[in-house]
C-alpha cells in the first residue's frame, strides 16, 4: 500500500504540477477561475475538472465532493464544446471513479466508454501530462479496497488495458509485476518490472522491486542463471540505493547478492549499513552468515546471538552459534547449543540435524547422533535430495550413490562437504581435505557447507602444520 | 448589262470582302464577352466538377496598349457558386487600383439564377472607396477599391462581371503589368480566395513597334501571336487551373499563381532615370537641413557616429505619416518640407536622411525594394512596382543599409528588408544590391524561467527576451497594444501553463524605444502546489513553451496536407533556461537526464542539464538554419521538428531527501581540512552507504596519496572497487588492508 501510494502520487504529481500547477483549488485565484468558468471558458472548466480529479487522491477525505465538482466542471465543458475530447475524458474519468466509490458497475462502464472514446479521438490523452490511465486507477483502487476487492485476473485485465493505451505508464507495469509475483509467475513479474524500471528510472521503489525479483532465481537454486541474476539484482539495487539510501531492505538485499557472488567484504559492509539504519534479527543473522563465510567465527557467533536476541522467533538463526562451535571443534559446546533446540518443532532443516550429528560424533557420541537422525528420518518430509543426504548419513547409500544423486552444484556442494565431514570424523584427513576442496570448487558461496568447508580445510591445514591441533581430529580423540 | 452586272458583283464582293476583313480584324482585337448562361448550363450538364465552393468558369483579360503608353485593361469573370460560404464571399467583390494613375469602370455585374433570370448589381450597391479611409493608419493615399455587390447569389447560381481600367503610364510612356490567369477575390476572410478556373485567356494587343518583354510564370504554354492592323496580338490560354490553398508560412502567393509579367520599359536604367527624377529634386542639403544636420552631429567626429546621430534623430523626430494624396505614391516630398512638418513616409524619411547626410559630406542614396513577403523583381522585366524605400550608404564598415521607419536599433534593417534585392537610385543607371542578412545567433528569442520551491509554494519568475529580428518583430507588433492588453497577454501566457497561478507583477520593456531590448517579465506564485507530505516532486522542463511563443514550429501541418514550400522570414535561435531552485526545500534532483544534441539539415537542437548544489539548470537551444524548406523536403523537416518537440519536454524528478547530516558535516569539515585522511575516509564511508561509489573512490584514492599505508583507506577502496566488480583490484586492496593490520 505504501508503495502504491508513492507511485500513484508520483504519477499524479506529474499531472498536477505539469499541466495544472496546483494541488488545491481552494485558493482565491482558483475560486475566481471557477466563477469565470460559469461563463464561457471551456479550458477553465477542464482545468478545474482535472484539478479536482487529482485532488481526489491527494485529499481522500473529501473525495466525493471533489468528484462531484470534477464531474460538474467536465459536464460544463461538454456543454460549451460537445466535440472536445478533453471534456469527455474528464467526464468519463470522474463518472468511473464515482462508480468505483459507490460500487456502481454501470456508472463505471459508462464512464469508461466516455474515456475510451476520448482517447481514441486524442490518443495523447492516454500519455504523459494527463491523469493516470483510468483502467489502472480502477484496478489499483479496487485491489486496495476491503469491500470491493477484485480478483487478480480482473486486475490483470484492467492493467493490461491500461498498458495497451498507455504503454509508457510505468505504475501499470509495476502493479502488474506485483500481481504476477504474488502468483509466483516470476518470469512475467520480472518482464513487467523491467519495463517499469526502464520507464521510471528515478523510481526507487520500482528499482528495488526489480532488484528483489531477481532473488527468485537464487531461491529456486537455478544454477544456470543465479550468478547472472545476482549481478542484475545488484545493478537494480545500486540504482535504488542512490534513490533511497536509507532503506535497510535495499542494503540487505544488496548484501545478499554480493554473498551469492562470494563478495563477502561488500556483503559485510552492506549488512552493517542495514543494521546501522534499522537493526533487525534478520540482518544480524545475515551479517553472521557473512562473517562465517569469511572465516571470522567469533564475529559470526556474536552476530547470530544478537539475531536471536533481537528476534527470538527467528528460527533460521537457531543453532548457528552451535555450528560455529562445531567448526571450532568445540564439540561439547556445540552439542549443548544444538541440544537446546533438539525438541524445537519449528526447526526442520536437515543441515541443523547433520551438524548436531557430527558434533555428537566429535564428542564421542556417534550412536546418539545416529539415533537422532533415525528419529528425524521417520518423520522426514523433505525432497528427494535431502532424503538422499539423510540416507547417506544413515548408511543406507554410500558416497558414490550420494554423489550420483547430486545433480546441481548446490547439491554437489552439500554432498562433498558432508562426505568430507564423515572422513574428517573417521580420521581420514587427506580425503576430508580433498572433499572440502571439491566443495569449495562448487563456488556456492552462500551455503553454510561452503563456509564450513573453507573453515575446516583451513583448520586441517593448520593442524598439519601444528601438531597440537591433532587432538581435535575426532578419529584420534 | 453584263458589264454592269459584273461591276455589281464586283462591288458586292468588294463590300462583302471589306466587311469580312473588318469582322476578321474585330475577332482578333474585340473583347468578346462569353455567353455566361451557356457556361453555367455546361456545368449543370456535366455535373459539378469542382470540390471547392466556387468554380470560375471563365477568366478573361485583355490589355490594349495605346499610342501614348496608356493601357486599357478589360477583365471579365464568370463563376458558379456551390456552397453558402462561397455565396457569402462572392456577394461583394472589391477590386483595388491606384486612383492617381488608373480609372476604373464597372461595365456590368450580375447574378444568373437557376431559372436563367439575370439580376444586375444595383446602382446603390456600387461604390468607390479610399483605402486610407478604411483603416486607422496615418495614411493619405490614392489607393482605392471599387466595391460592388452581386445580388441573390446562392448555391447553384452563377455570376459574371466585367470592368474596364484605363491606366496611365508611370515610367515615361512605358508600362508594366502582371496579369494572372486566376481571379483573386479579396473578401473579409484572413486570406484571399483563389478558386479553380476552368478556362482562362490573357490577351495583349500592343503596337508592332512596342518592345514587349514578358515572362510566363507557372505556365509553359507559349502565346499565340498574330499580326493585326493595330499591331501584335499575344494570347495565352490555360484550362483547369487548380485552386490555390493558402497555408501558414507559404511562399508569396504571386509566385504560385500562373500569370504573365509584362513590361515595355527598356531596362533598369530607365527605372533609375525615372526614380532619380522623382527623388533628386526633393533632396536638399542646404539651409535648415544643413543647420539641423550640423547641430545634431556637433562634437561627433567619426563618420559612422554622425550617421547614427542623424538616423536616431529622424527615427525619433519624424513621425511616419504617408501624406500622398493626388501624388500617385512615387514622388517624395521636398526634404525641407519633411523637416518642417516633422512627418513623412518611407521615401520622405529616406530623402531627409540622404539630404542630411549629404549636408555632412556623406555619400548616401535612396534604395527601393519589395519587403518580405512581397515578390522580388525579375531582372529581365523592369518595373516600377516597389513598396518600400530605405537608405544605402556605401563604404562605412562595408556598406550600410538603414531604415529610419522601423523601431530598430542602429545600424540595422527590419527583418523583412533583410536579404532582399534593393534597387539603388543614383542617377547613373542604378542597380540592384542585396541587403545584408543577420545570422540565427543575432535573432534570438529566449525564455528564462526561474522556479523556486519553498514549503508548499512554487514561486516563479518568467522572463521573455528577444533580440535582433525576433525582438523587432515582437516589439513592432506589440507596441500598438495598450498596457492592459499587453498585461492580459502575458497573464494569459502563464495561465495557459499554470491556470492556478497568482500573478504578482508583470513588467515590459519600452517597445517604442529602438534601443531597448524586448523583455516581458512575469512574477507569480502557486500556493499549496506541493503537498507537505509529498516525497516526490515532478516538474516539467519544456522548451516547447518558448518554441510555441517565438515560432510556428509547434503547429506544423502534417506532410500529407502540405501543398507548398515552407517559408519563414528569418533564421533564428530559440533558447530556454529553466532554473529549479531547491535550496529552501528538502528536494534534490534524481537521475538527471543525459544531454542531447539533434542536428538535421534544417534544425539543430541541444539540451543539457546541470546541477549546482541544490539548484538544477536545464537549458536548450533550437537553431533554425534556413528560411525555406522545399516541399520535397518538408516531410524530413516535419519529422525532425516533431522529434525536437518531443525531446523539448522532459519531466524532472526531485525527491525529498532527509538531509544526510553526517555527510554534510563531513563535507563542511573537509572544506576546512581537505587533506585530513580520517575525514576523507569517513566521508567516503558515508558515500558508500549512500550508493555514491564513484565519489567514495575519489576520496579514498586521495587519502591513499596522502597516506599510502592507511589500511582503512585500502579496505574501503576495495569496497568501492568491488561495487564496480573490479574484484581483482578490490581483493588486492583487502589484502593490503589486512597486511597493514586493518580489521574491519
Amino acid at each position: 500500500m505504501k508503495n502504491f501510494t508513492m507511485i500513484l502520487r508520483a504519477a499524479l504529481m506529474v499531472t498536477v504540477i505539469g499541466a495544472v500547477g496546483c494541488r488545491s483549488m481552494q485558493t482565491p485565484a482558483v475560486k475566481s477561475y471557477l466563477d469565470k468558468s460559469k461563463a464561457t471558458d471551456v479550458y477553465a472548466c477542464l482545468a478545474i475538472s482535472k484539478d479536482y480529479l487529482s485532488k481526489v487522491f491527494m485529499d481522500p477525505m473529501d473525495k466525493l465532493n471533489n468528484l462531484e465538482t470534477a464531474i460538474d466542471a467536465a459536464e460544463k465543458a461538454r456543454t460549451l464544446q460537445p466535440d472536445l475530447p478533453e471534456a469527455s475524458y474528464y467526464l468519463g474519468y470522474g463518472m468511473s471513479l464515482k462508480g468505483v466509490v459507490f460500487r456502481d458497475e454501470a456508472k463505471i462502464s459508462l464512464g469508461m466508454t466516455y474515456y475510451k472514446n476520448a482517447i481514441t479521438k486524442k490518443p495523447a490523452m492516454a500519455g504523459p501530462g494527463y491523469l493516470p490511465p483510468l483502467p489502472f486507477m480502477i484496478a489499483v483502487i479496487k485491489m486496495n479496497s476491503k469491500l470491493n476487492r477484485i480478483t487478480d485476473d480482473h486486475a490483470i485485465q484492467l492493467l493490461e488495458e491500461a498498458i495497451k493505451n498507455s504503454p509508457e505508464f510505468a505504475p501499470a507495469h509495476f502493479e502488474l509485476s506485483k500481481i504476477y509475483r504474488r502468483q509466483k509467475k516470476y518470469e512475467l513479474a520480472l518482464q513487467q518490472a523491467r519495463v517499469a524500471a526502464e520507464l521510471a528510472p528515478n523510481e526507487g521503489v520500482i528499482q528495488k522491486e526489480l532488484g528483489l525479483l531477481y532473488g527468485n532465481y537464487i531461491e529456486d537454486r537455478n544454477e544456470l542463471v543465479f550468478e547472472a541474476a545476482a549481478k542484475k539484482g545488484i545493478e537494480a539495487l545500486k540504482a535504488a540505493v542512490k534513490l533511497n539510501p536509507k532503506d535497510p531492505e535495499i542494503h540487505e538485499a544488496l548484501g545478499f547478492y554480493y554473498g551469492v557472488l562470494g563478495m563477502f567484504e561488500l556483503k559485510a559492509f552492506e549488512m552493517d549499513t542495514a543494521i546501522g539504519i534499522k537493526p533487525t534479527g534478520s540482518n544480524s543473522f545475515e551479517l553472521g552468515n557473512t562473517y562465517l563465510a569469511m572465516g571470522h567465527i567469533d564475529k559470526a557467533r556474536t552476530a547470530y546471538l544478537q539475531a536471536v536476541k533481537t528476534d527470538p522467533a527467528l528460527t533460521k538463526a537457531k543453532g548457528l552459534s552451535g555450528y560455529c562451535d562445531y567448526l571450532e571443534n568445540r564439540f561439547d559446546k556445540a552439542c549443548s547449543e544444538f541440544g537446546r533446540y533438539a525438541e524445537d518443532q519449528s526447526l526442520k532443516e536437515l543441515n541443523r540435524k547433520l551438524w548436531y550429528y557430527y558434533a555428537l560424533w566429535g564428542n564421542g557420541k556417534k550412536p546418539n547422533g545416529d539415533e537422532i537422525l533415525s528419529r528425524f528420518s521417520n518423520a522426514f518430509t523433505g525432497n528427494d535430495w535431502e532424503r538422499a543426504l539423510l540416507d547417506f548419513h544413515l548408511s543406507r547409500i554410500d558416497e558414490t550413490q550420494l554423489l550420483s544423486k547430486a545433480k546441481t552444484r548446490f547439491e554437489q556442494c552439500e554432498a562433498l562437504y558432508y562426505i568430507g565431514c564423515r572422513y574428517r570424523h573417521e580420521g581420514d584427513k587427506n580425503r576430508a581435505e580433498s572433499y572440502f576442496r571439491k566443495a569449495l570448487d562448487t563456488r556456492i558461496y552462500s551455503f553454510y557447507e561452503y563456509a564450513g568447508a573453507r573453515i575446516l580445510l583451513k583448520s586441517l591445514s593448520q593442524g598439519s602444520a601444528n601438531q597440537k591441533d591433532e587432538k581435535f581430529l575426532p578419529g584420534k580423540s | 448589262m453584263r458589264l454592269h452586272l459584273y461591276r455589281m458583283v464586283l462591288i458586292l464582293i468588294l463590300i462583302l470582302g471589306m466587311g469580312a476583313g473588318k469582322a476578321a480584324a474585330q475577332e482578333n482585337t474585340l473583347f468578346i464577352i462569353p455567353d455566361a448562361s451557356g457556361l453555367i448550363q455546361s456545368v449543370k450538364e456535366k455535373g459539378r466538377s469542382s470540390e471547392t465552393g466556387a468554380l470560375i468558369l471563365r477568366s478573361q483579360k485583355q490589355l490594349t496598349v495605346e499610342k501614348n503608353g496608356t493601357i486599357e485593361l478589360k477583365s471579365y469573370v464568370c463563376g458558379m457558386i456551390f456552397d453558402d460560404r462561397a455565396a457569402s464571399d462572392y456577394s461583394q467583390i472589391s477590386l483595388y487600383y491606384n486612383g492617381y494613375f488608373e480609372e476604373i469602370e464597372l461595365d456590368f455585374a450580375r447574378s444568373i439564377q437557376g431559372n436563367g433570370e439575370r439580376l444586375d448589381a444595383s446602382r446603390d450597391a456600387i461604390q468607390t472607396r479610399s483605402v486610407s479611409q478604411m483603416g486607422q493608419a496615418k495614411m493619405y493615399t490614392d489607393m482605392k477599391s471599387l466595391a460592388f455587390s452581386i445580388p441573390a447569389l446562392g448555391q447553384g447560381a452563377g455570376f459574371e462581371f466585367m470592368v474596364t481600367r484605363k491606366i496611365r503610364p508611370i515610367v515615361g510612356q512605358s508600362w508594366a503589368r502582371t496579369l494572372d490567369f486566376n481571379f483573386v477575390l479579396y473578401h473579409s476572410g484572413p486570406v484571399p480566395r483563389v478558386d479553380p478556373v476552368r478556362e482562362a485567356r490573357l490577351t495583349v494587343i500592343a503596337p508592332t513597334e512596342e518592345k514587349l518583354k514578358y515572362y510566363q510564370r507557372n505556365s509553359s504554354v507559349p502565346p499565340e501571336i498574330k499580326r493585326v492592323k493595330e499591331g501584335l496580338v499575344y494570347t495565352w490560354e490555360m484550362e483547369d487551373i487548380p485552386k490555390l490553398v493558402y497555408e501558414i508560412n507559404m511562399p508569396v502567393d504571386d509566385t504560385l499563381l500562373p500569370g504573365v509579367e509584362l513590361s515595355s520599359i527598356g531596362d533598369w536604367r530607365d527605372i533609375d532615370q525615372w526614380a532619380h527624377a522623382l527623388f533628386s529634386p526633393s533632396i536638399d542639403s542646404s539651409g535648415p537641413i544643413l543647420k539641423t544636420a550640423l547641430e545634431i552631429t556637433k562634437g561627433i567626429t567619426d563618420r559612422k557616429g554622425k550617421i547614427k546621430a542623424v538616423f536616431e534623430y529622424i527615427q525619433k523626430n519624424i513621425e511616419y505619416i504617408a501624406a500622398d494624396l493626388d501624388r500617385g505614391g512615387y514622388a517624395p516630398h521636398p526634404a525641407s518640407q519633411i523637416l518642417k512638418n516633422k512627418y513623412g513616409d518611407c521615401k520622405d524619411q529616406t530623402v531627409l536622411f540622404v539630404s542630411m547626410l549629404g549636408a555632412l559630406g556623406i555619400e548616401a542614396y535612396p534604395a527601393i525594394l519589395n519587403t518580405y513577403p512581397r515578390m522580388e523583381h525579375r531582372l529581365d522585366i523592369p518595373s516600377p512596382y516597389f513598396n518600400h524605400a530605405i537608405s544605402y550608404i556605401p563604404n562605412v564598415d562595408g556598406d550600410l543599409w538603414l531604415d529610419t521607419v522601423a523601431t530598430i536599433q542602429f545600424p540595422g534593417l527590419l527583418w523583412n528588408s533583410q536579404g532582399r534585392s534593393a534597387f539603388v537610385i543614383n542617377g547613373r543607371g542604378g542597380g540592384f544590391k542585396k541587403t545584408p542578412s543577420s545570422g540565427a545567433e543575432s535573432n534570438e528569442g529566449e525564455v528564462n524561467f526561474y522556479i523556486k520551491v519553498s514549503g508548499e509554494t512554487l514561486s516563479m519568475e518568467l522572463d521573455l527576451l528577444a533580440k535582433g529580428a525576433m525582438g523587432d518583430t515582437f516589439k513592432n507588433s506589440l507596441k500598438a497594444l495598450e498596457q492592459n492588453q499587453r498585461k492580459a497577454m502575458a497573464q494569459d501566457l502563464l495561465k495557459k501553463m499554470y491556470p492556478s497561478c497568482e500573478i504578482e507583477k508583470v513588467t515590459f520593456s519600452d517597445f517604442s524605444d529602438p534601443n531597448a531590448s524586448f523583455k516581458i517579465s512575469v512574477r507569480c506564485r502557486i500556493p499549496y502546489a506541493i503537498p507537505s507530505n509529498s516525497r516526490m516532486l515532478n516538474l516539467p522542463f519544456s522548451s516547447m513553451a518558448s518554441i510555441t511563443f517565438y515560432s510556428t514550429l509547434a503547429g506544423l501541418t502534417p506532410p500529407v496536407d502540405r501543398k507548398a514550400d515552407y517559408v519563414m522570414g528569418f533564421v533564428y535561435d530559440i533558447k530556454s533556461q529553466w532554473t529549479y531552485d531547491m535550496t529552501e526545500s528538502g528536494f534534490a534532483s534524481i537521475n538527471l537526464p543525459e544531454a542531447e544534441v539533434m542536428d538535421s539539415e534544417f534544425l539543430r537542437f541541444e539540451r543539457q542539464f546541470k546541477e549546482e548544489g541544490r539548484t538544477l539548470r536545464a537549458t536548450s537551444k533550437l537553431t533554425l538554419k534556413t528560411t525555406k524548406i522545399p516541399l520535397a523536403k518538408y516531410a524530413d523537416f516535419y519529422e525532425s521538428t516533431l522529434e525536437i518537440l518531443q525531446k523539448s519536454q522532459k519531466t524532472l524528478s526531485f525527491q525529498k531527501r532527509e538531509m544526510d547530516h553526517t555527510a554534510l558535516a563531513l563535507e563542511t569539515s573537509l572544506k576546512d581540512k581537505p587533506d585530513d585522511v580520517s575525514s576523507l575516509v569517513a566521508l567516503a564511508k558515508q558515500y558508500l552507504k549512500n550508493g555514491k561509489y564513484g565519489e567514495a573512490n575519489v576520496l579514498l584514492t586521495k587519502a591513499l596519496v596522502l597516506n599510502p599505508d592507511h589500511g582503512e583507506s585500502h579496505y574501503f577502496l576495495g569496497i568501492a572497487l568491488g561495487h564496480d566488480y573490479k574484484m581483482e583490484e578490490a581483493q588486492k586492496e583487502f589484502e593490503t588492508a589486512s597486511r597493514l593490520g586493518f580489521i574491519p
